[in-house]
């Protein structure tokens, strides 16, 4: 009789507080997402492509932690063999590091292929001649090169960078390849 | 009057659920700044399936019995983000043709901190290697290891709570979950405590178990592992007295290149498993063991241009006793030790699709031996 009573007990604490948890007020930014008006596009995204196992729960769980782990509260979302690390401001983006999360995990069956950066900041020569992306409000930079043929706005303009990342599989720095370069207005 | 020390067990997995809960209603998620993912990103589909040819069928050392063919399983599974820190993640098996129908898992996760996360549900139990990664394409052979099904008895899912985490580079990974108790009246000589998996269906919860499982994986391609189990398993049942089970695991693996190598321990303790042989009528083992190694290696190994294309050969043994010790008046059953010695080969066109045959080469005990031929076909996606 104590034994049934002593369990009940442990029963209903564990459901009242599973209700707690469950009815804990909705964040704030779940009432945004509702409102109509298009999202402006984060101030900086990665996105991480993989090969490998992906698929079962424990592997995105994984790929999940890793990466968070890495991005210093930028927002994780991993969707099939894509990770997409969000930056809604403005803030110095762990770029190196959320690709070394995964580039250098010991995994045996997942490998990172490839990498897509977007940010919102300017472009323009430095002292030796060479392209910067500059990040904007935040004064990070990265060493980008931009293709001769590609039509982008004035050096110094407010621009949307989409790019490849590059020599993240060595030890050297890492550099932005635009694909994509326009006008941030 | 049931002894305090039993009362202090039977609610440990209790008390224990109770303290991780009460932590969680007192910690905020781990939010991370911006707002759920875009509807179209938030539903994400998965799935398995394998399609196996035994001859003879499996589970019996009768030569005369007949091949089988058998669409064995067909797993289809989703998760969805409500955030990025709350999710829930599920599958749907449909074993031998869709005949039977089981809930692999169906589990809600939320991030506590960025490598840390609260699970509850039913939970695939960290047992072993293969019980949570069992992804028919991620083994060479066409049946599972026996040692999975006869000793730690994959697939292995109860309802229960508990953590999942790990470091950030992945290297070291740990779960611990409280989970409903086996059932005991399902143990059996030879299938051993297999039939006391409760599949999180109306489980009894008499009786909690306490699971967990470290991973280590140290670079150039070793990865070690443990796991521990212990719970009750008599779950009230009238006349069976207290039954404890206790379940301890060790197992590494080597990968590298072409080579995959791998071996396994697990022992398994059973608490007055005299009271159970006789409730079941069968002797149950105190000790239930078995050991195995396999050797694989890649005949492509990276030389094609398709990814994950590769042909692995591979051999395995395996050892393990579901009877290896009884209580002293149970006669042990010599039947229930078994050995079995598997080769085959496994080409996987791309690594998510695996065309698989193999030979078994087995033996138990009472000197009986069987020759099975397989062929299977799995995929995952």
């Amino acid at each position: 009789m104590t034994r049934s009573i002593g369990r009940t007990n442990a029963v209903a604490t564990l459901l009242i507080l599973a209700l707690a948890i469950g009815a804990a007020p909705a964040p704030k930014s779940t009432a945004k997402a509702a409102t109509p008006a298009p999202a402006p596009p984060p101030f900086a995204k990665v996105y991480l492509a993989l090969r490998g196992c992906t698929s079962c729960d424990h592997c995105r769980t994984t790929i999940r932690q890793m990466t968070k782990g890495s991005a210093k509260g930028g927002e994780t979302h991993v969707n099939g063999s894509q990770v997409e690390v969000l930056y809604a401001k403005p803030r110095v983006v762990p770029l190196r590091e959320v690709i070394k999360s995964l580039a250098e995990n010991r995994l045996h069956d997942l490998n990172l292929v490839d990498v897509l950066f977007e940010a919102n900041g300017s472009i323009a020569k430095g002292a030796d001649g060479s392209l910067r992306f500059t990040m904007a409000e935040t004064g990070q930079s990265f060493p980008v090169s931009v293709a001769p043929t590609m039509e982008r706005p004035a050096d110094g303009r407010s621009v949307r960078l989409v790019a490849v990342v590059d020599g993240w599989r060595g030890k050297g720095g890492i550099t932005l390849v635009a694909r994509e370069v326009r006008s941030a207005a | 009057m049931r002894p305090a020390s039993a009362t202090i067990r039977d609610n440990a997995g209790a008390v224990a659920a109770t303290a991780i809960l009460l932590a969680l209603s007192l910690a905020a998620p781990a939010r991370a700044e911006g707002d759920a993912p875009p509807e179209d990103k938030r539903l994400e589909i998965h799935g398995y399936g394998e399609i196996h040819y035994n001859n003879p069928e499996t589970g019996t050392m009768d030569k005369d019995a007949l091949a089988r063919v058998d669409v064995h399983r067909l797993v289809l599974g989703w998760e969805y983000e409500f955030t990025s820190s709350i999710r829930m993640s599920a599958e749907v098996d449909f074993e031998h043709s869709a005949t039977e129908i089981e809930l692999e898992y169906a589990l809600l996760e939320y991030d506590l901190t960025p490598t840390l996360s609260f699970r509850v549900g039913s939970l695939l139990l960290p047992v072993g290697p293969l019980n949570e990664f069992h992804e028919p394409p991620t083994y060479h052979s066409v049946e599972r290891p026996y040692i999975e099904t006869y000793v730690l008895p994959t697939t292995w899912q109860d309802i229960g709570l508990g953590l999942v985490g790990r470091t950030t580079n992945g290297a070291l990974a740990y779960r611990a979950y409280v989970v409903s108790g086996l059932d005991a009246t399902g143990f059996s000589t030879s299938d051993g405590i297999r039939g006391g998996r409760q599949h999180g269906v109306e489980a009894k919860a008499e009786d909690l178990g306490l699971v967990g499982r470290l991973e280590y994986a140290i670079k150039g391609g070793f990865t070690l592992g443990t796991s521990g189990y212990v719970g009750g398993a008599d779950q009230g049942t009238p006349g069976l007295g207290s039954v404890d089970v206790t379940i301890f695991e060790g197992d590494l693996r080597f990968r590298r290149g072409a080579f995959d190598l791998r071996g396994e321990w697990a022992g398994v303790s059973i608490g007055n498993s005299d009271s159970v042989s006789i409730a079941v009528g069968e002797p149950v083992g105190s000790n239930i063991w078995g050991v195995t190694w396999e050797a694989a290696f890649d005949l492509i190994n990276g030389r094609s241009k398709a990814p994950g294309r590769a042909l692995w050969l591979f051999t395995r043994y395996e050892r393990f006793d579901t009877n290896g010790d009884t209580e002293p008046g149970i006669a042990r059953d010599p039947a229930a030790e078994r050995k079995v010695f598997t080769t085959g080969v496994s080409y996987r066109p791309v690594r998510e699709v695996a065309l698989k045959t193999d030979v078994e080469f087995w033996k138990d005990g009472a000197d009986q031996d069987l020759t099975r031929l397989n062929v299977g076909a799995a995929f995952q996606f």
